[in-house]
């Protein structure tokens, strides 16, 4: 660590407190903390579950045919019988995902409304469960160890280490609910109730890092950051070796 | 002209036979079989720059990896008395178990010429997945290269499979600092843009109360929710009233 003129880190996240130590956790989620949920896999061409009844007499069973999204058929009007079991209209259709539970950031939160403060009758029934409590969550995903190689290899967590790319933040393994270490994942940001095979965890995010998300939303928005946090991230990438640098590599 | 199988696909079915009977797993499944011959070929691609043990095609055929040419010879084997071939006719499902024939002159892997990984790997397999076909199946369809991405009927592609480099794929790249003054404007610069983050997100999520126009509060005289705790999140002030 720093000592006078001497001073030397081994490595660049010795710099930085990424986690906050002394909050605790409430009755509800709230924002930098950490929870477990389900998160669905982005594919470029989702799948499909193609249902029809299985038998045109009843409504009780159907079979489906999981093929990829077709743009000519699906979402488009078409002759199916309906499936009372599915509630699935005409125009709409089952897609298929594949998904795994991750740890996430909790980055914003809406508190819903509250369905009683509408006139009584239809708007009121619509509303019910439309407006509950809400999470926007950055999905946390695992950088490349022993165990398994991932998409993010040794030099893509280097350069975001160094906070190269917006879209993604290093973090360090926590102790036991952060294993290995992981990289926070703009790119992925989704809003969740939070209800099914969710699980808050006693761990948060520092301010530092929130600060960091902060800016870099800023950026992946297409306003500027803080100049403070461009100053920063420009010594940070002043650190990284040239051979790992995409601007010098190329 | 008699049929006969591709030398290199005999020796490694034999091989497989001998590692389960050695190892105490005794007599295999054909899909099982077949399996452990592409996990054998796709672990050689590994290690010797995308050149499979058998040279045979691999098709995705069904769910997963297959070899019509390996299934023959699997076939024609079994009518040889160096693999003995069991037909179970059960009450769910007919199936077939191989076994090695006892005066076979089956190869360990090492005398295969395989290198250290792929023995160990292949090993490894026919233990940990004795009995357990559902999860050689996972590894198979979800962990291996060339079934990523396949479509349904391709041939499957063993070209340019690496395998892992602990010291370049895997081992972190630490980047060390060793400028004091840096080290010092990285950490004040985190601390103000921590503090910044801090000022700017002290109020609750929800910093903009509900309008309670006149709307809201005939609904809430009718339905008796003013006494509700937690249903007012701000002061009560109607809006759009004569009064």
């Amino acid at each position: 660590m720093a000592t006078g003129s001497t001073c030397t880190v081994d490595d660049l996240s010795a710099l930085v407190g990424y986690y906050d130590n002394k909050r605790k956790p409430s009755a509800s989620p709230e924002i930098g903390q950490v929870v477990f949920t389900p998160v669905l896999n982005t594919e470029r061409r989702p799948y499909i579950a193609d249902a029809q009844r299985s038998d045109p007499h009843t409504h009780r069973s159907a079979d489906m045919a999981i093929r990829p999204m077709d743009d000519a058929i699906d979402f488009r009007k078409k002759q199916r019988l309906p499936i009372a079991a599915l509630h699935l209209g005409e125009t709409e259709e089952l897609v298929v995902a594949r998904a795994k539970q991750r740890p996430c950031l909790v980055l914003a939160k809406s508190d819903g409304i509250d369905a009683n403060t509408l006139p009584e009758g239809t708007q009121r029934n619509k509303a019910l469960n439309a407006f509950g409590d809400i999470y926007c969550l950055a999905p946390i995903y695992s950088i490349s160890s022993a165990n398994k190689a991932t998409s993010f290899g040794p030099v893509m967590s280097a350069r975001i280490k160094c906070m190269m790319y917006p879209e993604f933040i290093y973090v360090p393994p926590s102790g036991l609910i952060l294993k290995v270490p992981g990289i926070i994942r703009l790119d992925r940001l989704f809003w969740s109730h939070l209800f099914a095979a969710s699980e808050p965890q006693p761990l948060f995010i520092s301010n530092e890092i929130l600060g960091v998300c902060w800016n870099q939303l800023k950026i992946l928005t297409g306003e500027s950051a803080s100049g403070d946090f461009l100053e920063m991230r420009d010594l940070m990438l002043s650190c990284l070796p040239d051979e790992y640098n995409e601007a010098l590599s190329v | 002209m008699a049929y006969t199988a591709n030398p290199q696909a005999k020796n490694a079915i034999l091989s497989i036979l001998l590692e389960a009977k050695q190892g105490g797993v005794g007599k295999i499944t054909r899909t099982a079989l077949i399996k452990y011959l592409y996990l054998l070929d796709f672990w050689m691609a590994e290690a010797a720059g995308g050149n499979t043990f058998t040279g045979v095609e691999w098709r995705f055929h069904h769910f997963g990896p297959y070899s019509n040419a390996l299934a023959a010879d699997l076939d024609w084997l079994s009518t040889q008395p160096s693999v003995e071939k069991e037909d179970i006719s059960g009450k769910d499902k007919d199936y077939f178990l191989y076994s090695l024939g006892e005066w076979a002159k089956a190869q360990t892997f090492e005398a295969l010429g395989l290198p250290i990984d792929v023995r160990l790997n292949l090993i490894e397999a026919i233990k940990r997945y004795a009995g357990d076909l559902n999860g050689l199946l996972d590894f198979v369809y979800f962990k291996t290269a060339p079934m990523q991405g396949a479509t349904p009927g391709a041939v499957l592609s063993f070209a340019g499979i690496c395998k892992l480099n602990f010291k370049i794929d895997i081992k972190t790249i630490k980047v060390p600092v060793n400028d004091a003054a840096k080290i010092d404007r990285i950490k004040f610069l985190l601390a103000k843009i921590g503090g910044q983050w801090e000022e700017g997100h002290k109020a609750p999520a929800m910093t903009h109360p509900p309008i309670r126009d006149a709307l809201f509060a005939q609904v809430a005289e009718d339905e008796g929710l003013a006494g509700i705790d937690g249903n007012w999140r701000a002061a009560l002030t109607f809006h759009g009233e004569n009064s």
